[in-house]
């Protein structure tokens, strides 16, 4: 049973890429010939799906304009949207002090010293930017490449981090490796900077940490991958390991010699004081020998057909870095590995091999032989027929919205006035933004949930009963109250729409079930919540539109995005 | 059983009372029929201190009769060095030598003296027991070694081949073999003061994860009125509908399990309170909030209860000094406080807390002035039922490139793996001899079944 059904969805995916296929080459040569435009208006529900995986959350306003230029136009018009990002804060002054001397107002010290200028921006732009599949393909990377507050606080820093994640989102995977490798934030994070070659006299190795990360969750991972991101068998059935110890050694000798940039005008010298600004360098003395760097050769990852697997002796520390980014980004894991952790973002936790397989091809070779063309890859994610229609049938198809995304959406769908100091109220429900536990990030990309037979559901790392609680009171908060301020600061939904239809309940579950379920709603859950309704006095239409807004973004089939 | 049940309909008393008993009485009815089995009549609690990112325990216990093994490699131009003048004194007959604690953990050495505190040495994820030159001519290991990921989830395991897909925690699956002590009460018998812990996924228990302060927040906004009556049995009804959604499923299973709870907890700790001081660390705030949930212990009808708490920070890559000084101030005041409690308490033999971590750190020091991802570590076990004041399993020979290095950075081949830590443990706890095999299954590779640090 489960086979036949597996066989029909190959062979109607089979078709469906086959047309999508035809429709994005074409799109390569002709970028007004799309898939959108050379059939129907998309379906509502499709459009609202497309939303929920594509932006922050749907609006009525983005489902009229997806509805009314199609599915690629849109994201054309996504691709050349003016970026938000955020501000690349100023340096304020090591002593705090003296930045902020007694009698400064409270918000001295937050906006220079922590997280809380980014947070907002975040918020604002999540809510009211336009380059929403930027800051969802940006926030995706930033949950693989991760730096955290927990242990670089200066906002100037992380602002110079994120950026570089918001400026490549539609770039190429190769110069998000090298920007990150050399952004200082993550040099200090991994302790790549001052990273030293071997000391003979204090027996020092060099550090490790950037080395190993690096392959294991920025590139590669852990165990050889087929291209369908299945990890491959040895002949005894054992999973093969892309590293062994020795590999991570030559990567972290590689990366020794590299300090902070100098300050403006100060000389440069062996560890440069904190510069989270310019990228790091390679540290030369005054005869232009970079000293502090490993001359000796290195063993680098090996696999068939591997670009440098050895970087020979006495290269320039330069050079080497060059080849050894090289190294890992032509690895046959790299499409793979990013495209999973890509599409989990996006789209769905459990994806078919099938669907992988179709977006790392595109990561391998965009159409016009470039490897690593993430704007490919969002598109590939975001239109492949696994991704589309209006109704998956897979049980474990969808992921949990995690804590910032299930924010997002609710505040996107009810129009919230904000003024983007959302921060602490989402941290309640377990996931702290820009400051996750550690370099394995908000949660494990390979989560798997307890008691499910082996469904993958990375979110449900942190979604506990306390966490899962928190979730229906925010809830409360939004529909019944506000967060913060009254407007026009803090944070409120506008319910007017809904309570405008309010006299008729099936029209406001109509409503809602649009916006909020494309179209999902099954008869059960529309009896629960019209009894609920009715329940309340026949006049107040407010408390009647709260009542079926609270019981549809409280439900597990609303946390659930499928 | 008389005790949970009376405390349920106390705890249903609560605003939403309609509601919330109708919904709960079928819960009843199952528990009731699962109430066969023998109820415990002495109390039993495990306490685990997972100390993520992998502790170098290196500079936690440190050789003092024998300083110049430690201070060849990490002297005083290590960067890391900790002088032997600063180490807080303890003697291990096991080892007839003199050993010291770091600086800043002088309760602990109090403890030790008391004999309260045991050391475990050298201790870690093995598939069987591992020499040098079984290790280096290619013997069975455990997978992944020295990553984060998998090495937290083959402590937390003790499945050391890889967990894989379904995996439940050696917690967890004790709890599913000693539940029946409990006697039938419906309460959690685990819970995480940590979020979701692989330790405490069992195959039938899952544990309940209270937000921090008591209970946690409990569901907010149903004052007592018609509308709120039908809207909150609506979101129970909504709690019951998955579709046949694997995710919606899952989801509604926790939240659930959340609202039943949290109430619950937040009742039963409503009024309760210690005279010993915690510190207001993070770890102080959660062994503070396991001693309060210990003392209500009566209220929830509980009598073997597993707790799960953490610190975070551990991954000393670099600043390793000053990071330890503070992350061992934490756990060794955070720990005295919980033994005071328990003593206050007067259960300080029937509670035993022990840590876990990633792994240990590489013997040789790494440029920053910090270590790397190693494999053995040095663990600490803490209670009146720890047979203290000495050293368990064998203290490594710290040479690099000796005989305890899997090669020459310092990476200590565990001598005592995590099976045989964990069954000693869930022995003492009440597991039958008979579900040992079942809980620990690579426990058959080793010889030593109960390594005798509590009774």
């Amino acid at each position: 049973m489960k086979r036949l059904y597996l066989d029909r969805l190959r062979q109607f995916t089979a078709q469906l890429c086959v047309m999508l296929c035809v429709a994005l080459c074409l799109g390569q040569l002709a970028p007004v010939t799309t898939l959108a435009q050379s059939t129907t208006p998309p379906a509502e529900a499709d459009v609202v799906r497309f939303l929920e995986q594509a932006t922050w959350g749907p609006t009525d306003t983005s489902v009229a304009r997806v509805q009314q230029i199609g599915f690629e136009a849109w994201l054309q018009e996504q691709f050349n949207a003016p970026l938000t990002g955020y501000p690349n804060l100023a340096v304020p002054p090591a002593d705090r002090c003296m930045a902020c001397p007694a009698g400064s107002p409270p918000t001295c010290e937050r906006d220079l010293y922590t997280m809380y200028p980014l947070q907002v921006r975040f918020f604002q732009n999540a809510l009211r930017g336009q380059d929403q599949v930027r800051q969802r393909a940006a926030f995706a990377l930033h949950k693989i490449l991760v730096v955290s507050s927990n242990t670089i606080s200066q906002p100037s820093a992380m602002s110079r981090y994120l950026n570089i994640l918001f400026n490549n989102a539609f770039g190429n995977y190769r110069d998000v490796l090298q920007q990150i490798t050399l952004n200082p934030a993550m040099g200090d994070y991994l302790d790549m900077v001052n990273n030293a070659k071997p000391n003979l006299r204090t027996g020092v190795e060099p550090n490790e940490n950037y080395a190993r990360e690096v392959l294991q969750l920025f590139s590669i991972g852990k165990v050889m991958l087929n291209a369908d991101g299945s990890a491959k068998r040895d002949a005894a059935g054992n999973a093969i390991p892309t590293y062994t110890q020795d590999t991570i050694e030559g990567f972290a000798h590689t990366f020794t010699g590299w300090t902070y940039a100098p300050l403006p005008g100060a000389v440069s010298k062996w560890k440069n004081p904190r510069n989270y600004v310019a990228p790091m360098i390679l540290y030369r003395n005054a005869q232009g020998v970079d000293e502090q760097h490993a001359k000796e050769a290195k063993q680098l990852l090996q696999y068939p057909g591997s670009r440098f697997p050895t970087l020979l002796s006495n290269q320039d520390g330069e050079m080497d870095l060059q080849q050894a980014i090289d190294n890992i980004f032509y690895h046959p894991n790299v499409g793979p590995f990013i495209s999973l952790r890509l599409i989990r973002s996006l789209v769905t936790s459990n994806p078919s091999p099938a669907y992988v397989a179709r977006v790392a091809a595109k990561f391998d070779n965009n159409g016009a032989n470039m490897r690593g063309d993430l704007k490919a890859v969002v598109r590939a994610i975001l239109l492949d027929a696994e991704a589309r229609g209006t109704n998956p049938t897979p049980a474990n198809y969808g992921k949990l919205r995690e804590p910032l995304l299930f924010a997002t959406n609710v505040l996107r769908a009810f129009n919230a006035t904000s003024d983007g100091a959302m921060t602490s109220s989402v941290r309640g429900l377990g996931q702290s933004l820009f400051s996750p536990n550690s370099v394995f990030s908000y949660f494990s990309p390979e989560y798997v949930i307890p008691g499910s037979g082996g469904t993958v559901g990375p979110e449900f790392l942190i979604h506990s009963t306390s966490t899962s609680v928190a979730r229906v009171n925010f809830v409360n908060k939004a529909v019944f109250g506000r967060f913060g301020d009254a407007a026009p600061n803090g944070t409120q939904l506008n319910l007017d729409a809904c309570i405008a239809l309010a006299a008729n309940p099936n029209a406001l579950l109509d409503k809602l079930n649009k916006l909020m379920l494309h179209g999902t709603m099954s008869a059960a859950m529309r009896t629960e919540i019209l009894n609920a309704i009715n329940a309340v006095n026949a006049t107040d239409l407010k408390r009647r539109a709260q009542t079926a807004i609270y019981l549809v973004a409280a439900s597990s089939q609303y946390q659930v995005q499928r | 059983m008389n005790n949970s049940r009376r405390n349920f309909l106390r705890t249903t008393g609560c605003g939403l009372s309609a509601a919330a008993a109708l919904s709960s009485f079928a819960k009843l009815e199952t528990i009731a029929n699962a109430a066969m089995q023998e109820k415990a009549t002495d109390y039993k609690a495990l306490v685990c201190i997972f100390l993520f990112g992998g502790n170098d325990a290196n500079n936690m216990v440190i050789p003092f009769t024998n300083y110049a093994a430690y201070n060849t490699v990490r002297g005083s131009n290590s960067g890391i060095n900790i002088p032997q003048a600063n180490l807080r004194q303890i003697n291990a007959p096991s080892h007839g030598a003199m050993f010291g604690l770091h600086p800043n953990m002088p309760d602990m050495q109090t403890l030790y003296n008391q004999q309260k505190l045991a050391v475990l040495c050298n201790a870690g994820t093995l598939v069987r027991p591992l020499t040098k030159s079984d290790f280096q001519g290619g013997a069975p290991r455990p997978g992944n070694l020295f990553s984060h990921d998998d090495q937290q989830l083959q402590m937390q395991t003790s499945l050391s081949q890889g967990p894989g897909n379904g995996a439940t925690g050696w917690g967890g699956r004790t709890a599913d073999q000693t539940n029946s002590l409990n006697g039938g009460s419906f309460f959690p018998m685990e819970i995480s003061l940590s979020g979701q812990a692989m330790f405490l996924n069992g195959v039938t228990q899952r544990p309940l994860v209270p937000g921090s302060g008591n209970g946690g927040s409990a569901l907010a906004g149903f004052s007592d009125s018609t509308g709120n009556r039908a809207r909150y049995q609506a979101l129970r009804n909504l709690m019951n509908q998955d579709n046949n959604l694997t995710l919606v499923g899952a989801s509604n299973n926790v939240l659930r399990s959340g609202i039943d709870n949290i109430n619950t907890l937040n009742q039963a700790l409503n009024g309760v309170t210690l005279t010993t001081p915690f510190p207001g660390s993070g770890l102080g705030n959660q062994l503070r909030q396991i001693a309060q949930i210990i003392k209500a212990r009566a209220s929830i009808g509980l009598q073997r209860q597993i707790f799960f708490a953490s610190m975070g920070g551990y991954d000393t890559h670099s600043g390793q000094l000053a990071s330890h000084n503070g992350l061992f101030t934490e756990l060794s005041q955070a720990m005295k406080a919980f033994y005071d409690a328990t003593v206050e308490l007067n259960i300080a033999n029937n509670v035993t807390s022990f840590t876990l971590s990633d792994f240990g750190r590489t013997f040789q020091p790494a440029a920053g002035a910090g270590t790397d991802h190693a494999w053995g570590s040095h663990h600490l076990i803490m209670g009146g039922g720890v047979r203290g004041g000495d050293f368990y399993g064998r203290f490594p020979n710290l040479a690099l490139g000796g005989p305890d290095d899997t090669n020459r950075e310092g990476r200590w081949i565990p001598t005592t793996s995590v099976d045989q830590y964990g069954a000693t443990l869930a022995q003492w706890f009440g597991l039958p001899a008979t579900a040992v095999a079942g809980v620990f299954p690579n426990l058959v590779n080793f010889g030593v079944r109960n390594l005798g640090f509590v009774v």
